[in-house]
């Protein structure tokens, strides 16, 4: 079944304020692609290649506290939520990880093609670029976390 | 007021413009303190931007009665952007006067106003949060890195101890930048 991105789109809460020709201008610049279970979208620390929006199936979430290498947080994604909104940002290693759970569909939106919505659709290429500073800031808030623990960590073990 | 704003914000006004600058300007208060106050505390609530037009603060965060000291700003940036943009309101570092300071405080849901009508405005300081927070998280991840590596000295603090001077501070070199509040 091939599924349309136009219509799906339209059927999204974070995009029911733009026009549906806006929306059939984004619809054109992301590319669809299906992938079994196991399937690695972003690596955590590494550069991610695109940003995604999750047509079907269900993606895993993950973030390991870098200064204790435990599992922090693990959350299913699902149809309609987007992942990997910091490959928008050239050399920003993504924080979190994301895997397909399961048989997946998704559209992709590379950085390249994302800078150039500024020119053709300003005003989701707007929303797109606040929910990426969204997700500094809720990115920033978490290592800034691990950066005291590991400060705490440190100072403990210091001889006064 | 103008006059003040694009000489300190000069990237900002630049890219603005006149009409824009008033808007936004038209959206803030002028706020004034004396040294050694307060503005910020860590992890209680923000409502508000702060842009600093005159003067130096501390940024620091704490943990269990110790204070973690991570570097010093001035005119021409911006305080709070972190609890705006994250939604939680709250604040992730403490911020303390160095010396007496003016800033235009541009409460929380002025910004969203702002940046939800004016598709120029939003650019802008849209796009300036974003390369100011990238930069905030590469630094944040180098320090990380670095610490672990044993390369920068365990930073712990009094809170009470003197605040030492503008840029004599380790970590703000160690930062670059500080990381956000």
């Amino acid at each position: 079944m091939t599924m349309d991105l136009k219509q799906f789109l339209k059927t999204l809460p974070a995009f029911e304020n733009f026009k549906a020709a806006d929306l059939d201008v984004l619809s054109e610049q992301m590319t669809v692609s299906s992938h079994s279970a196991g399937h690695v979208f972003v690596a955590q620390g590494r550069q991610g290649e695109a940003m995604y929006l999750l047509m079907d199936g269900t993606i895993q979430s993950v973030h390991v506290d870098e200064a204790t290498g435990t599992l922090e947080e693990a959350r299913d994604l699902h149809a309609g939520e987007m992942f990997g909104l910091l490959s928008l940002i050239e050399d920003m290693p993504a924080g979190w990880g994301a895997t397909a759970k399961d048989a997946v569909t998704v559209a992709a939106l590379s950085r390249a093609v994302f800078n150039q919505l500024f020119g053709v659709v300003a005003p989701i290429a707007h929303h797109l670029q606040y929910m990426v500073a969204v997700q500094l800031a809720r990115d920033l808030q978490i290592r800034n976390k691990e950066l005291r623990e590991l400060l705490k960590q440190r100072a403990v073990g210091t001889p006064a | 007021m103008n006059e003040e704003f694009e000489q300190k914000f000069s990237l900002w006004a630049a890219a603005l413009g006149p009409a824009n600058v008033n808007s936004l300007l038209a959206a803030t208060s002028k706020l004034e303190l004396p040294a050694n106050r307060v503005i910020i505390r860590d992890r209680m609530p923000v409502d508000s931007l702060y842009l600093i037009l005159d003067g130096e603060v501390s940024i620091t965060v704490e943990e269990n009665g110790k204070a973690i000291k991570l570097g010093v700003i001035g005119p021409g940036q911006v305080l709070g952007e972190v609890s705006v943009l994250s939604g939680e309101q709250q604040a992730s570092s403490t911020v303390t006067s160095l010396t007496p300071v003016r800033m235009l405080r541009l409460r929380h849901q002025a910004f969203e106003d702002l940046i939800a009508e004016n598709y120029a405005i939003a650019s802008v300081l849209l796009q300036h949060f974003v390369d100011m927070l990238a930069d905030r998280v590469r630094a944040s991840m180098k320090s990380f890195s670095d610490l672990k590596e044993g390369k920068a000295p365990p930073p712990q603090f009094d809170p009470t101890e003197t605040l030492p001077p503008t840029g004599k501070n380790w970590i703000k070199s160690f930062f670059g930048r500080v990381p956000g509040t």
